[in-house]
């Protein structure tokens, strides 16, 4: 049986008709893995860029020296190891002491990303060098200006003396987090030890940093999940900048594999249904050749099998071949080199062609088990909607089942559905409705008119099924194309030139105003105070703070402090998420968190807070959540609140302001660079320089824009492709019908007019729809899944609606030229 | 003898797929076909069409039976019943002495294989497959023994052995219908069905297909049952019936 089959499937392969339909699938095999694989690639490069802010793949830390068993156990799976210590000590230089967040290395940090440095102060520095030898340490340049020092000095660390080497420019898993937090000092794990550092740490954090395969990192998070002492860290949990970003992208990532998944199953959509009618007259034959059931099934199966087999093979191959282009343009433009191509997306495309095969055309065929074959071959082709809805009901179902592998999320694959089945039930209703009206009209009006009416109701089936393809083509590139602009929009706010680098803490109410004056003269911009002062969480919602949600640990709390700030406005960067701003007339103290620390402690406007500060304790009211962009090099604050309550607070400020002569030399000639002018005369003031954390984020941000970018232009040419296959293979039918019309002497204007109306007809429809399809699909998308803001995008809509108006009865006359001017007889002789 | 043969050796392929045709060929009836009071209508309410009405017929083994009417008379349509390729709306129709209402479809397959061949109005020849694959096909799929041998033997008598390995789409219609004749009797069934088997042929063709059926139902015992306008190949049958507002109307 098998091998009739596949010398059946051999025998018509040869011939010309069944052709069509193969090459129909194999385009939309080699699209579907070409945008899988290449998505694929791109998703797993990102994983490496979000591994990067973590400087490794999984982190365990503890506040106790962590089991040496870790270590052992995470070499025995295969994974490569680093460790840190980060403690705080003091360092000297001459008769110059300071206070620093010193961090102790083995020599293979960081597992991801890269340490900038510099020989040289004020500058961004480079990243081509491993971490500090030993006897050598790496500081930050605040640090170098507390002290007075130059690279090369030699700085006291504990009991031993080390060369001040390198300036530190960026550590991968640098936070932006900035208050409280004294210079850095880099030295080797050796010297720590050396120099007595680790042994009376008490209040030290060890860090064990992991990189490897997913499976074995998994491995060993189970293993350190009793352990209470160790806490397991990966990317997606590190509140990193641009972690949104990355995830973003992600999800970008996972809509343009899934949008390739419309684009396959529009582009099968007709192939499988022309299969299906040519299948169905085989089942009709078979039967009246006395053939049995079980035997006819089996039959149906193989030659579906070796069909999509066959045209997957090839699909796959091209796909290949296509998603290398794709990602060498991908790994130019993100400037890295990508993960080599992997298996699973290969196999997921043929999985996805066989399911989509299946489901388009197996349901309709199996349904003809009872029937008698002269039934089968007199049977009508048109069917009422609600028929088709039923019968490609499985293939919706299969469609939803590829969604659901694809993006590994319930909900979304729900309201996929939905928003397909809307589209569908609303394409057939106006359907309906027109071919009503129509059908009313039929026997009013010019030839013309009467010609497209007739041609609209005898094709409805065909129509039908041919306006659900287009649409769904252009449904997934309308979702891209919106979700991109979103994107992009969105992270133009974070790239804005003149983002602040530079940040200012301890500035004393009267150091103000002549910082201000300095900072003036060296022309900075985006120059802002926020007002911080230092309070202590007694009490939430009357339970001891400690008691509240113990096992919660909302970033910025440390040893149960907290900073407040307050002002009589949002913030630029911040959104109102629930509850009230504050009320400006009152005296009662409000209270305004960040969303994500409140979700953290299960906070929500209502609930009350206890704040001791110095010897007293104020309760207030939270009244407003807020959503904050970290990425924004903004201040920002966990916790707000209103001025009226804080008149009588010790307070300083905390600053921050753009300059763009960071990193070179003060243009003033004579003048010191801003950074010492700042330390010399405003010596309690620290400065911190974020200009190479900065100018990371904004690379990233252009790597992850170039990346959504290709891909979205690629997938804009594979679905153009794809609608010209489906544009083009709803017209054989035509052909035939034109010429007979023409062989029964209809003249060429007519028929071009007639033609043209009708295509413009069903261009619009499948346009309007379409586009409001996925207006409603992106803001879902937008605003639950990327949780970005959602807007109308005209121009996109409006480029879609002409696009189809225009494009289907375009493409049709590119398809149909031939057909009018060609001898009737060739034509009809054709098929 | 050879019949005796060829009889048993379908026994064993048609007990090896179902045990439905396994009565039909134990007894070999004297009459092969017969058909009581048969009815058959189609669509509902206002649209009902009532195309045949109260039919009856028999056909013994070895016989021939021609019929004529009008075209839209109902002659595709009684002939599909008789061959049990649809069902009829009321009415008995027995094949091979096993009444085909009583059989689902899967039952009426088993006993139409290799027993029945069944010429299309209309050929429904599978474009995509030449013209030795189109007779080859049913001979393979109903696991036939020596199946090329007898799609060759069966293209040469109807004069097609030049044309092998051509597509339908290149064949005329007189050549895609002996196509489907060569197809029809192929397995060498004992009942064979035609609709209008000479309907797109020149005299000279015709008379070469009149020729092969006749030779066919005289050297292989096989019935016949043909649909024609052609008066002259309804008279060399047995019998002769015309088809009148969906009754049978004798003509001999
Ligand atoms: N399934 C059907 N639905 C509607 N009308 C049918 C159907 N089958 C046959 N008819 C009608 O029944 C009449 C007889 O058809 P047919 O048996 O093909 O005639 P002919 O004698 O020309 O072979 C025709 O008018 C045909 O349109
Ligand atoms: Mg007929």
């Amino acid at each position: 049986m098998l091998w009739l089959s596949l010398r059946q499937s051999w025998r018509e392969s040869r011939a010309g008709p069944l052709a069509g339909i193969f090459w129909a699938l194999v385009i939309t095999i080699a699209v579907l893995t070409a945008v899988n694989s290449a998505s694929d690639r791109a998703r797993q490069a990102l994983t490496l860029a979000a591994s990067e802010l973590l400087a490794a793949d999984m982190v365990l830390s503890s506040r106790q020296p962590l089991a040496e068993l870790y270590r052992q156990q995470a070499e025995t799976l295969g994974l490569q190891t680093a460790a840190t210590v980060s403690f705080n000590t003091v360092v000297f230089a001459g008769d110059k002491s300071s206070l620093v967040a010193a961090k102790a290395v083995t020599a293979d940090y960081p597992l991801r990303g890269r340490l900038r440095s510099s020989a040289q102060q004020y500058d961004s520095g480079d990243n081509s060098h491993p971490g500090p030898g030993n006897g050598a340490v790496w500081a930050e340049q605040r640090l170098l200006e507390q002290l007075g020092t130059a690279p090369g000095d030699l700085l006291q660390v504990g009991d031993q003396q080390y060369r001040l080497d390198r300036v530190l420019t960026l550590e991968p898993d640098r936070s932006g987090g900035f208050a409280g937090l004294s210079p850095r000092l880099l030295l080797s794990m050796d010297d720590a030890r050396q120099a007595g550092l680790l042994r009376s740490q008490s209040r030290a954090t060890w860090r064990l940093l992991l990189a490897g395969p997913p499976a074995a990192l998994q491995q060993l998070a189970e293993l350190a999940a009793d352990d209470a002492e160790v806490r397991v860290t990966t990317p997606q949990q590190a509140q990193a900048q641009s972690a949104d970003a990355i995830s973003q992208t992600r999800s970008f990532l996972s809509i343009a594999a899934l949008s390739a998944v419309f684009l396959g199953a529009a582009g099968m959509l007709l192939a499988m249904q022309q299969y299906q009618q040519r299948e169905q007259l085989n089942v009709a034959l078979w039967r009246s050749f006395g053939v049995p059931w079980s035997r006819i099934r089996l039959l149906m199966l193989l030659r579906l099998l070796w069909l999509t087999t066959v045209a997957a093979a090839g699909g796959i191959a091209i796909g290949i071949a296509l998603q290398a282009l794709l990602s060498a343009q991908l790994a130019a433009l993100m400037q890295v080199s990508l993960p080599p191509l992997r298996v699973l997306p290969l196999i997921t495309s043929f999985v996805i062609a066989a399911t989509l095969a299946a489901g388009l055309c197996l349901p309709p065929l199996l349904q003809l088990r009872g029937q008698s074959p002269m039934r089968i071959l007199r049977a009508a082709p048109g069917l009422r909607w609600q028929q088709l809805l039923l019968r490609y009901m499985p293939a919706l179902i299969s469609l939803l089942l590829i969604a659901w592998w694809q993006l590994r999320d319930w909900q979304l694959t729900l309201w996929i559905l939905l928003i397909l089945l809307l589209l569908l039930l609303a394409m057939s209703l106006a359907a309906t409705l027109l071919l009503q009206w129509l059908g009313r009209r039929q026997h009013a009006g010019s030839p013309v008119w009467r010609l497209v009416i007739s041609s609209l109701l005898r094709h409805r089936h065909g129509n039908a099924l041919h306006m659900a393809a287009i649409s769904l083509a252009l449904l997934a590139l309308l979702l891209l194309g919106w979700l991109r602009n979103d994107l992009l929009q969105q992270w133009q706010n974070t790239l804005q030139p003149g983002t602040p680098n530079h940040f200012l803490i301890n500035v004393q109410p009267t150091q103000r105003e002549p910082l201000q004056a300095l900072l003036q003269q060296y022309e900075v911009e985006k120059l802002e105070f926020g007002p911080m002062a230092v309070a202590r969480i007694s009490r939430i919602n009357g339970v001891p703070a400690a008691q509240w949600r113990p096992q919660a640990d909302p970033p910025g709390r440390r040893d149960g402090t907290v900073n407040l700030s307050w002002r009589d406005t949002l913030p630029e960067t911040n959104r109102l998420v629930s509850g009230e701003w504050f009320a400006p007339d009152s005296d009662q103290l409000q209270i305004s968190l960040a969303s994500d620390w409140a979700n953290e402690l299960d906070l929500a406007p209502g609930d009350s807070m206890t704040f001791s500060v110095g010897n007293e304790t104020r309760q207030g009211i939270i009244t407003s959540l807020r959503e904050v962009d970290w990425d924004s090099f903004r201040i920002n604050f966990f916790i707000l609140i209103n001025p009226a309550a804080a008149s009588d607070l010790d307070y300083q400020y905390v600053a921050n302001f753009y300059w763009s002569g960071s990193g070179n030399p003060a243009q003033t000639a004579g003048a010191d660079h801003l950074l010492r002018a700042i330390s010399s005369e405003f010596p309690n003031i620290t400065v911190f320089d974020t200009n190479a954390l900065v100018a990371r984020v904004n690379d990233l941000f252009q790597q992850l824009t170039r990346a959504l970018d290709s891909l979205f232009w690629f997938t804009l040419a594979a679905a153009v492709v794809v609608m010209l296959i489906t544009v083009q293979s709803g017209q054989q039918i035509r052909r035939r019908e034109t010429a007979l019309l023409r062989c029964m002497g209809v003249d060429r204007g007519t028929l071009y007019r007639a033609w043209w109306l009708e295509q413009t007809l069903i261009g619009c429809i499948i346009g309007v729809l379409t586009a409001l399809t996925a207006a409603l699909a992106t803001w879902w998308v937008s605003s639950h899944l990327l949780e970005i803001d959602w807007q109308w995008q005209w121009p996109l809509l409006l480029t879609a609606l002409l696009s189809a108006a225009l494009g289907v009865p375009l493409v049709n006359a590119l398809f149909s030229r031939g057909v009018i001017n060609t001898a009737p007889m060739r034509i009809l002789q054709m098929a | 003898m050879n019949m005796q043969q060829r009889l048993s050796d379908q026994h064993r392929v048609a007990d090896a797929d179902t045990s439905a045709s396994a009565p039909a060929t134990q007894q070999m009836p004297s009459v092969v076909l017969a058909c009581r009071n048969v009815s058959h209508s189609v669509g509902d309410g206002a649209d009902q069409l009532h195309i045949l009405r109260d039919i009856s017929l028999e056909l013994k083994s070895g016989a021939s039976l021609a019929i004529t009417g009008a075209s839209g008379s109902g002659k595709t349509t009684l002939l599909g019943l008789l061959a049990g390729l649809d069902v009829a709306s009321s009415g008995h129709i027995e094949m091979f002495g096993q009444s085909l209402q009583h059989l689902d479809e899967e039952q009426r397959a088993a006993l139409r294989r290799n027993q029945v061949g069944f010429v299309f109005q209309s050929f429904h020849l599978i474009p995509t497959l030449t013209a030795l694959d189109n007779v080859l096909l049913p001979l393979e799929l109903t696991a036939q023994a020596s199946a090329r041998k007898l799609a060759l033997d069966a293209l040469e008598r109807v004069g097609l052995s030049a044309r092998l390995r051509h597509y339908p789409g290149k064949l005329s219609g007189g050549e895609q219908q002996r196509v489907a004749l060569a197809r029809a009797f192929a397995g060498n069934p004992q009942l064979l069905f035609a609709d209008e088997p000479t309907g797109n042929l020149d005299h000279v063709s015709g008379q070469r297909i009149i020729e092969l059926l006749f030779e066919l139902n005289s050297a292989k015992a096989t019935s016949l049952v043909l649909v024609t306008h052609d008066l002259q190949l309804a008279s060399h049958c047995d019998r002769h019936a015309r088809l009148e507002q969906g009754r049978l109307v004798w003509q001999d």
